[in-house]
């Protein structure tokens, strides 16, 4: 690892994280704040006028304590949605655009491996998203001690930041291995904003069920194992094959760095 | 001994766009030149020499190693200035520098001040606001910083003012002087006759020539442009068979002379011109049959 170019990464990122950190936070903050299980009830009945709607960005069932209200109205499409374009951002900053514009030269031009170089990106947006997640699981956690002391299942909330932690390197492996490969800009965001995002609309279609529900089997977004954790079924299936899925990504994505052509 | 060794590399872009069957190299301590217009595979090839791409077939090796596998450590002794200067645009040039310095190891920061007043660069202020010259004298800082002694230029000089292309030369001297091995890539005749030992022309991907600059300055010739008061005494002069006349025209006779000019001049004197004019063929004419021939391999 690369100390002085971590910490740049880390500085270079830093009002975007904290640009979607509170953009994060204030959607947070809201949901908890509106926790009232008699207004579930009423948005249960905004489920019957607007089925559809409601289902596709995964709003759907009635929420009997705060933890399956936060899940219903936050992890089926903000905490997927957003820290998706914080990854899809970093992976352009700190891989894509140094190969697109041609600073990485200056990177190349130092006595540092390619694979340090990049095994060094791929820290920083590690570190970044983790910390991106973590901040906002202590804001969930603060926020509804204060606002309802007791009523969150703090375990099992913290067990949902870390499969939503996980999902994202998945993301953030396809989001690698796009600006690994494509020698412009505009290629990896065909590819490396392009593929994530098509799993997300697929996702947000299966949720709308019927016969659509079989598009779940072709979405990463099916291994946030969200209601298992929820009810306390096992997930440690799930979980395994997300780490399993990002590191061979990460690998995938370094291995291809290291031996590519530059024309830089 | 030889520093940088370039046998039979191959890169193939298609559509005749690459590098074909290229071979040379460059001494220990030489500054080798690297000519040819643009779009000739100057970059490219020095791209090779960087380890930023592998060669479709033959080898580029620095020191005996292979650029492409060994770069991290054939980096420790070279400096590197891009022909497309792309910094770190959200960065200020002090801490660029700064940055810079971190990744090379550099710790002496004397080297840095003294090259900042030699080029006389502030480089407060952010990159994104900077000229072209200003970019391109804060990437000649970091190409020599770590005091390289293997330096590898590519169009070092553009954007650079006159005066400071001629404090640019200056320093490349300098390195030479201290036993540096460099490869300067430029199609500016000027720069490359001040500072070259050998030069490479390289068209269409591949390489025309290479000439020994001390042996080229030989082969330079001069015209003299003789005037005589009138168009007879101009007349009476070419008539001697044993001067290298090239036309005479009124009453100027134009002589193209190659080697020492004392018989020749004897023979100008004896006739009593009113004047007498000298002028030395450029590296840039003697060169320029080598870019406009189609030059079969």
């Amino acid at each position: 690892m690369i100390i002085p170019l971590l910490k740049h990464n880390l500085s270079s990122a830093i009002k975007t994280f904290f640009l979607l950190f509170a953009l994060i936070c204030l959607y947070t903050i809201t949901i908890i704040y509106m926790y009232n299980p008699e207004l579930s009830d009423m948005l249960s009945g905004y489920q019957d006028v607007l089925p559809g709607m409601m289902s596709a960005v995964g709003m759907t069932g009635i929420a009997s304590n705060l933890l399956e209200w936060i899940q219903i109205y936050l992890y089926g499409f903000i905490m997927e949605l957003f820290p998706m374009i914080f990854v899809i951002v970093l992976g352009n900053r700190l891989i894509m655009s140094h190969i697109d514009t041609g600073s990485m030269a200056n990177l190349l031009s130092t006595p540092h491996s390619r694979f340090r170089i990049i095994f060094t990106q791929l820290i920083s947006s590690i570190m970044l998203i983790t910390c991106l997640l973590s901040a906002v699981t202590a804001v969930g956690i603060i926020s509804s001690h204060i606002l309802f002391p007791g009523e969150l299942d703090i375990t099992r909330y913290i067990q949902l930041n870390v499969s939503t932690l996980l999902l994202q390197l998945i993301i953030l492996g396809i989001v690698c291995l796009a600006a690994c490969v494509c020698n412009e800009a505009r290629y990896y965001y065909t590819f490396g904003a392009g593929i994530p995002i098509i799993f997300f609309l697929l996702q947000m279609l299966s949720n709308m069920g019927e016969k659509l529900e079989k598009l779940k089997y072709v979405t990463i977004y099916t291994l946030l194992p969200a209601k298992e954790i929820i009810h306390g079924e096992s997930y440690w299936i799930y979980n395994l094959s997300m780490i399993l899925l990002a590191l061979a990504l990460f690998s995938f994505s370094i291995f291809w760095f290291d031996r590519r052509d530059l024309s830089i | 001994m030889k520093t940088i060794e370039v046998h039979h590399l191959t890169k193939d872009y298609g559509n005749k766009k690459g590098i074909f069957d290229l071979n040379f190299s460059v001494q220990k301590g030489e500054v080798f030149g690297f000519l040819g217009p643009n779009g000739a595979g100057k970059t490219t090839t020095i791209r090779h020499l960087m380890g930023f791409i592998r060669p479709d077939s033959g080898t580029v090796t620095i020191n005996g190693m292979d650029c492409f596998s060994q770069h991290a450590r054939l980096q420790q002794t070279l400096g590197y200035l891009p022909g497309e200067i792309a910094l770190f645009n959200d960065m200020t040039g002090t801490s660029y520098l700064k940055f810079m310095a971190d990744l090379k190891r550099v710790k002496d920061q004397t080297r840095i001040k003294k090259l900042m007043d030699y080029f006389e660069l502030n480089p407060k202020g952010p990159i994104r606001k900077m000229s072209k010259g200003m970019k391109q004298k804060l990437a000649i800082i970091c190409t020599f910083m770590s005091d390289p002694n293997i330096i590898i230029l590519d169009e070092p000089t553009s954007g650079l003012d006159p005066l400071m292309q001629n404090r640019f030369i200056e320093l490349i001297l300098q390195a030479k002087k201290n036993g540096a091995t460099i490869l300067l890539s430029s199609h500016i005749f000027e720069e490359v006759e001040k500072s070259c030992d050998r030069t490479a022309i390289i068209r269409n991907g591949r390489l025309v020539t290479i000439e020994n600059m001390n042996s080229l300055a030989q082969k330079k010739k001069k015209t003299y442009t003789v005037t005589f008061a009138d168009q007879q005494a101009a007349q009476k002069f070419a008539l001697d068979p044993s001067l290298p006349i090239q036309k005479v025209s009124n009453n100027q006779v134009l002589l193209s002379v190659n080697g020492a000019p004392g018989e020749i001049l004897q023979k100008i004197g004896a006739c009593h011109p009113v004047d007498m004019d000298i002028k030395t063929q450029t590296l840039e004419e003697l060169f320029l049959h080598y870019y406009d021939e189609e030059v079969t391999p």
